[in-house]
């Protein structure tokens, strides 16, 4: 193993190398360019040479589970962000909450282009003859790709409304996600295609029958009128190019040139994923696919599966361990091999929701704890999340209302009342909760402001959304920075006991010049309150211009930052 | 680790300093002079940079290994290892095999292995395609199978351990079954074959054999008999899957027919049934597994049951601890019970308790003359078979450890 490790630490850290380059060459090298904070992280290199490559399921989850790839250090700043702690639009990621007007109705119709496969004769071209449901892969009458997949017999709805509600919650975070509708095949409607390739769990590739989707077809439960309720996948735009890992970066890709376990949006993927109990949030559930883009071919991201989250095992309920353990866990292991079976785990006395329509879920989520939740598979990414990263991903869940939630559950087509209104009262709960417990681990100062005379104003996002006491007041450091040196000078330390603070005098005035305010809580109800957000703030004519955030620079322990 | 330890490790970052201190127009670090007046030359150029040494995903050694190890483990068409057993008593054995598939879900299956007992076999399994939707499953067996040196301590419950003696067995089987699924638990169906016995004791060196065994006192010693033999079937299976589950029981009778072809006084009918109950409690961390096992052989006037085809106990399915074949008489009975907890979603352990008895009628069982073992077990599995169990028992006549591919029961 310490080759893996050689190679995942040098390849983590090169990529971090080059991008501060400007850091390591000289104190020369601005802390600011005039274009911080940039809103997009732009593909520049033309990525027509990336090759697809699959991602072994079986290798992937042995690595992850014994050799933990990727950057060694866990305490790392997240690399894709911006100057203002925010993560810029790109191939991974679009800012949606928050950034554009999203109704629950948008929400609900979320990626959306299409009603679904348009009804007709369907031309099967592929079918998936492992696991415990079938899947087909059909062509509708316009053309257009879709990949079916059914529920498990005996759970209808947990599987296709599940993936359904928690594509359309991803799509509104901001990822990329494929359009997912559940439609009703008619096994009349299917017609194989001539060129369409059936392989048995044992057996060589050969010309697929229409007996073969009758024996397909057994694995799943009609509808009463006998057709077949299914989540149809639009197939995305451009070529697969197989999933993406999270950790170190995609080589054949000149874009990619931040370590997949350093993005914070993948980082912050791991609290959404407990948010929706996602626990098959690995490799192969996503997709890279190249497309066109400006005219240059460039490398968009995707994550897709969502069947095994919220209650849904994927084909059976989820279960009882699962959020809480991962598959392997060898400590685990040994205490419970050395206790007989007598050392029940945690989740033994926990009370659970459970119902066919939406599988398995705990029946009380108001405590919650995020921190706790595990994937089946250790994901590198979301291991090196650290309080800032937490801290972006709980603001933007915050603004998942609970008229959004309705919308989306509604989605789902559970057909079972009471458990869609469990859903949402499950989903507002872990919200909740995850936004306690994430908002408040981190000093929660946002949307800085200095107006022309140098009035510093800001928000504190735990207080403003009710989940901590106000601090008895703030304290804020003023220093002049300069962005060649990064050298900083003191002018004055402030006090004030609201979100409000005149500045102090000898502020700079000339233009283009920089002050850096430490702004730090008094008195607070979380100790990590006591580390002060550092903002940067540039001098254009007569306005102060907000050109950087840092709630946890490079370095600070997260030791100090926690509970 | 430093910035530059990493860039000395990374290509294309060194390429990328290259590229900024190029574009600067001067070569050393004290003078960095950057280009970029901008984030977004800067994220450019470290893409520029990165642009000029691409290559695909190169997997590191482990992963390799990894996915050379989950290679052999999966079932694949084409040649595979085969690990396994080939006869009671053998051990572990190994040698390659050839997998297939053919018209739907038919497949072809054979393979050879030798153990490191030196016991030998080969097996060719045709497994027809599925017929009325999988309702009837038909298959065509041919094995042979060459067993130099298996274990044998006399006829009946009170054997002794003393006398024991290594004898060979050396057979051919071919014949065919069927299978038909009368409801999603319910199955029946049947064997026909032909059993070519080419090989038995004794092995005059080996043990007190020639002393202590004859012909006399062991029926079929030394004798080569061949036999038709027919078997059906009936059983109701309510477990998930046969080689793992938690819940749910097997409740099963089987009766076979074995008819020598004028060669010998061996005619013998036998009857099977066997009960396995499995009972899961607190989400199945606990599993409390029982079964109760009884065989009987029945035979017309003037035949016998050979020593090599009766009911026998010991072995990894069987009266754990004691050796394979430990006991053989024309009757058994069987009684295990596990207390199974789970370590892990692959790993089962156990304590168990296994009590049995063989006897030359069904009516002299006693309790006096059950033999017991107990012990503790680990199982491997995945979410419907046993690939690796590990018992470790104890019994009357000392510790035993038992390695098998599939389920106690």
């Amino acid at each position: 193993m310490k080759s893996v490790s050689r190679l995942s630490t040098g390849l983590s850290v090169c990529v971090a190398a080059a991008m501060t380059i400007g850091v390591l060459a000289s104190a020369a090298s601005p802390k600011f360019y005039d274009d911080d904070p940039v809103a997009v992280e732009r593909n520049t290199q033309d990525a027509s040479g990336v090759r697809p490559s699959e991602i072994d399921l079986q290798v992937d989850l042995a690595y992850n589970v014994f050799a933990s790839p990727g950057d060694r250090d866990v305490n790392v700043r997240a690399k894709n962000i911006n100057t203002i702690d925010q993560v810029p639009d790109s191939s991974w990621y679009s800012n949606r909450l928050g950034h554009v007007s999203l109704t629950a109705d948008a929400v609900a119709r979320g990626v959306d282009t299409t009603d679904g496969p348009v009804p007709g004769p369907w031309t099967l071209t592929a079918s998936k003859s492992d696991g415990v449901t079938p899947g087909f892969t059909i062509t509708d009458q316009s053309g257009q790709r879709w990949f079916l997949k059914f529920d498990p017999p005996g759970h209808r709805g947990m599987a296709t409304g599940t993936e359904v509600v928690v594509t359309k919650l991803m799509w509104a975070l901001g990822y990329n996600v494929a359009e997912n509708h559940i439609a009703f095949m008619h096994r009349e409607q299917i017609v194989v295609a001539d060129n369409a390739r059936f392989t048995p769990v044992i057996g060589n590739s050969r010309r697929m029958q229409l007996a073969d989707v009758d024996a397909l077809l057994k694995r799943a439960e009609p509808e009463p009128d006998g057709s077949y309720r299914v989540i149809a996948s639009k197939a995305l735009e451009g070529m697969p190019l197989g999933g993406f890992r999270f950790y170190d970066t995609r080589p054949d890709d000149p874009n990619d040139i931040v370590p997949h376990e350093h993005r914070r949006e993948l980082r912050g993927y791991g609290v959404f994923a407990a948010w929706l109990n996602h626990v098959d949030a690995k490799a192969i559930n996503s997709l890279d696919t190249l497309v066109s883009e400006n005219g240059r071919s460039v490398v968009r991201h995707h994550l897709l599966d969502f069947g095994s989250a919220l209650g849904s095992g994927g084909v059976a309920p989820s279960q009882y361990w699962e959020g809480r353990e991962y598959l392997i866990e060898t400590d685990q292991i040994t205490r419970q091999i050395l206790g007989l079976g007598f050392l029940f785990p945690s989740w033994h006395r926990i009370d659970f929701y459970e119902a066919p329509a939406i599988g398995r879920l705990p029946r009380d989520n108001t405590r919650f704890q995020p921190e706790r939740w595990k994937p089946r598979i250790p994901n590198q990414a979301f291991l090196r999340a650290r309080p800032d990263d937490q801290f972006w991903a709980a603001e933007r869940l915050a603004m998942i209302t609970d008229e959004i939630l309705r919308a989306v559950v509604r989605t789902g087509r559970f057909n079972d009342p009471e458990s869609e209104s469990f859903l949402v009262s499950a989903l507002g709960e872990r919200r909740d909760a995850i936004v306690q417990a994430y908002l408040t681990n981190v000093n929660p100062v946002v949307t800085p402001a200095m107006d022309d005379s140098g009035t510093l104003t800001f928000h504190n996002a735990a207080t403003d959304r009710g989940v901590a006491a106000a601090p008895g007041g703030y304290r804020a450091r003023w220093l002049t920075f300069d962005n060649t040196t990064l050298e900083t000078h003191l002018i004055a330390e402030t006090a004030a006991a609201v979100s409000r603070m005149p500045a102090p005098a000898g502020i700079p005035t000339l233009s283009r010049s920089i002050m850096k305010i430490e702004v730090s809580a008094t008195g607070a109800p979380y100790p990590s309150w006591d580390a002060p957000v550092d903002l940067y703030f540039r001098r254009f004519d007569r306005e102060w211009r907000l050109i950087g955030l840092e709630r946890m620079p490079d370095g600070r322990e997260i030791q100090a930052e926690r509970r | 680790m430093r910035i530059s330890d990493s860039i000395r490790k990374c290509r294309w970052a060194r390429v990328a300093i290259g590229v900024l201190f190029t574009m600067g127009g001067v070569g050393t670090v004290t003078v960095p002079a950057l280009a970029q007046q901008t984030r977004e030359e800067e994220l450019a150029t470290a893409q520029a940079a990165k642009a000029t040494d691409l290559h695909p995903w190169v997997p590191s050694s482990a992963e390799r290994r990894i996915e050379m190890i989950t290679r052999l483990m999966v079932p694949r068409v084409g040649w595979y290892p085969f690990i396994g057993s080939v006869f009671p008593g053998g051990s572990v054995a190994a040698g390659p095999g050839y997998r297939s598939g053919f018209g739907g879900s038919g497949g072809f299956d054979v393979h050879v292995a030798r153990s490191v007992k030196s016991f030998s076999a080969g097996e060719t399994l045709v497994t027809l395609p599925d017929i009325s939707s999988g309702r009837v499953q038909v298959a065509l067996l041919a094995n042979w199978t060459n067993a130099p040196r298996v274990r044998f301590y006399g006829i009946g419950p009170a054997s002794s351990d003393r006398n024991e003696t290594l004898l060979p067995y050396r057979a051919t089987t071919v014949g065919g079954s069927v299978r038909v699924n009368l409801a999603r638990l319910v199955a029946v169906g049947g064997t026909i074959g032909y059993l070519d016995v080419q090989r038995t004791g004794p092995a005059p060196d080996e043990g007190p054999a020639p002393h202590v065994f004859s012909s006399s006192n062991v029926p079929g010693l030394g004798a080569t008999p061949a036999f038709v033999r027919t078997h059906a079937f009936a059983q109701v299976d309510s477990r998930l899957s046969p080689g793992y589950a938690t819940s749910g029981g097997l409740y099963r009778i089987d009766w076979s027919s074995y008819a020598t072809s004028g060669n010998g006084p061996y005619s013998f009918a036998r009857f099977d049934a066997e009960v396995v109950q499995l009972i899961p409690l607190f989400r199945e961390n606990w599993v409390i597994a029982l079964r109760a096992l009884q065989s009987v052989t029945q035979t017309s006037a003037g035949n016998a049951v050979p020593y090599f085809l009766m009911p026998d106990l010991g072995g990894g399915g069987s009266l754990r601890g004691y050796p394979s074949w430990r006991f053989r008489d024309r009757s058994r009975t069987l009684f295990g019970a596990e207390y199974r907890w789970m370590a892990n979603r692959f790993l089962e352990m156990a304590l168990f308790s296994d009590a049995g008895t063989v006897t030359s009628r069904l009516r002299g069982i006693r309790r006096s003359n059950l033999h017991t073992s107990y012990g503790v077990g680990g199982r491997l599995h995945s979410p419907a078979a046993t690939m690796l169990r590990v018992d470790l028992a104890r019994t009357s006549e000392g510790m035993g450890l038992v390695v098998a591919f599939g389920p106690s029961f």
